[in-house]
């Protein structure tokens, strides 16, 4: 009577222990770092360049969840998140520049700004689906770069073709120890509101729509009022993000913000990390980010073995890393507990 | 009896095809009425018109006195009409609970929502009623003979190891978690062995008797002789005759059209 219970409460205690592990990973790194390369005892940049490479990874694991909340459960595909991404961004620019509110106050903003950007592609976006949805949100977010490029900002200090310099202004710590904890923490927020949601009705109600439209709607759900709340709660999170980067870099700018590039690394860390999972995402974006950086001695061509091995990955495991690892860690412990069965017996034999 | 839904003149053409036109009929409240007529003669359709997915051309449609013409799927959903797909439409990444769960998930973002415990004892009764899953709660195993198959561990287990009358108790079930006062019912009798046509028609009575009205669609007259007191048969889009199953299976122009005349016995019950 109670094995169903406690399999899968084994599986919860899996995959908590996994994630605890990690985030204590994550915590501790600024500490082992300069264990693992003593190089970096005696050259701080080099510490600073790591400490950075993985503050910009937690910032990408955000964006790449929030792309999964609308893409993995609500099954709405979006090729255009680097808009949501630059509307948190400029927001945080403009407002740190005009206003000097505090960063938190305005790092919210970013997020609520972007959330509206998310209901306002949301509008056209109920009408349309699959790739007609995907192009929607391309162009939109294509549509958005060249504004920003058009638009002549007299704000902070203006820079080329519709940047801005918001140094001072936007400015968090030199410590880059104490930045890396603070991109975390955002990090670790995001994914707890994220998971939330989808294990919220909220969750099983984008997952219905996403499986079946008809027999959701069948089931009384309004799937155009569902589908833009996945919009509006994907864009607050790729907001946030997208706030925190012009933070940590000092600026906004088309190049920097709204490169579609940066939409196709945060599908490309999703996929990889295995969509629908929320978490999955956050490993994927460290992959893609750490490798990077690792590759970074090819120049140019590191992103073309960057791509290459997402390609590979995507071939040989379309479910992605994570589910991977789990489906292995799941068999090694099947095969334990067969061992384990196997000596319980002998033993009882003898 | 008083009406609780009435179709009034309606029509609908698909492109060069004259689907339904002008249809008219009413259903009365805690009834069980047929909707039959051969392949191709536009009952799902009518469900589709009736439910939203489709927009009638021409005529509206009455529930409790409503306009409910032009409304979305959802809305007349909420209202209270419930259906059934002719093929079962499971979730299948979700477990049956879940399923039915879905149905009870209401639209206002922010609410007060039902606790954990009601809602999973609200969906518990639909599986159960429909007797999706045996005993419930989700402590009952799935081991040894508990699993014959449909009496398997709705919490735990996902609709693939249904079988076809297993899958058209789901799409019950979850109809009837939306609380319907309608009940459209899309052929669930379609592949069904004769046991299993015998329990889901003594379950369908039941429901009728705790106050559901129900529509049920079939092409095949024989299997809705015994269920329902009512029948309107359609041919090509038009009401051909309405009345009792006795009245509808004597009628010559039934026999003609729908059982090609060589079916009164076919037809009776």
């Amino acid at each position: 009577m109670m094995r169903a219970p406690r399999r899968s409460r084994r599986r919860c205690v899996l995959l908590l222990l996994g994630l605890m592990l990690s985030l204590a990973l994550l915590i501790a790194i600024p500490y082992l770092l300069p264990h693992i390369f003593p190089q970096m005892r005696t050259n701080p940049i080099l510490l600073r360049k790591w400490l950075d490479t993985l503050l910009v990874a937690n910032l990408w694991a955000i964006l790449a969840m929030s792309w999964d909340l609308l893409g993995g459960y609500a099954g709405q595909i979006s090729f255009g998140h680097s808009l949501f991404f630059g509307l948190g961004g400029y927001t945080s620019a403009i407002m740190s520049v005009l206003l000097g509110w505090h960063p938190i106050v305005i790092i919210a903003m970013g997020g609520l700004i972007a959330a509206v950007g998310g209901l306002v592609v949301a509008a056209p976006a109920l009408r349309l689906r699959g790739p007609y949805l995907s192009l929607l949100t391309l162009v939109a977010a294509l549509a958005f770069d060249r504004l920003m490029r058009w638009a002549k900002f007299q704000i902070g200090t203006p820079g080329a073709e519709g940047a801005i310099l918001c140094n001072p202004q936007c400015f968090l710590t030199f410590n880059a120890t104490e930045k890396y904890y603070y991109a975390l923490l955002l990090m670790v927020l995001s994914a707890l509101f994220l998971y939330g949601i989808t294990r919220s009705r909220f969750g099983l109600a984008f997952e219905a729509i996403r499986d079946d439209e008809e027999a959701a709607q069948a089931a009384g759900l309004n799937a155009a009022k569902y589908k833009a709340l996945a919009f509006g709660l994907s864009a607050f999170v790729a907001g946030l993000s997208g706030a925190f980067y012009v933070y940590h870099i000092g600026s906004a700018s088309p190049k920097g913000l709204l490169d579609l590039e940066i939409s196709v690394q945060a599908i490309v860390a999703s996929v990889l990390g295995g969509m629908g999972t929320i978490f999955g995402p956050i490993f994927g974006a460290f992959f893609f980010k750490i490798t990077e950086e690792y590759l970074r001695l090819l120049g140019a061509l590191r992103f073309v073995v960057l791509f290459a091995l997402a390609l590979l990955v995507l071939l040989l495991l379309p479910g992605g890393l994570l589910a991977k690892l789990r489906a292995t860690l799941r068999r090694w412990w099947q095969a334990g507990a067969r061992v384990r069965a196997g000596v319980g017996a002998l033993k009882q034999g003898e | 009896m008083t009406a609780l839904l009435q179709l009034e003149h309606v029509s609908k053409a698909f492109g060069g095809l004259q689907a339904v036109s002008q249809l008219s009929f009413e259903v009365r409240q805690g009834e069980i009425l047929g909707l039959i007529g051969p392949n191709g003669a536009g009952k799902t359709t009518v469900f589709n018109l009736i439910t939203g997915v489709y927009r009638p051309d021409q005529g509206r449609i009455r529930f409790l006195g409503k306009d409910i013409t032009g409304w979305p799927l959802y809305r007349i959903i909420n209202a209270g009409i419930a259906r059934t797909f002719q093929i079962p439409k499971p979730f299948i990444h979700k477990t049956i609970a879940q399923n039915v769960e879905i149905s009870l998930i209401p639209n206002e973002i922010f609410t007060s929502v039902a606790s954990k415990r009601e809602r999973r004892a609200r969906v518990s009764a639909c599986c159960a009623r429909t007797g999706l899953c045996h005993a419930l709660g989700h402590q009952a195993g799935c081991d040894g003979e508990a699993a014959a198959r449909d009496l398997c561990d709705c919490w735990r287990e996902y609709p693939h190891i249904l079988p076809q009358a297993g899958l058209r108790k789901l799409e019950v079930a979850k109809a009837l978690a939306t609380a319907p006062k309608l009940l459209l019912l899309d052929e669930p009798f379609a592949g069904l062995t004769h046991s299993e046509v015998e329990e889901l028609s003594s379950l369908i009575r039941a429901l009728r008797d705790e106050g559901h009205t129900i529509v049920l669609v079939d092409h095949n007259m024989r299997g809705l002789m015994k269920l329902v007191e009512r029948v309107v048969v359609i041919h090509f889009g038009e009401r051909l005759a309405e009345g009792t199953p006795e009245e509808v299976a004597q009628n010559p122009l039934v026999q003609e059209a729908y059982l090609a005349g060589s079916g009164a016995d076919d037809a009776s019950p």
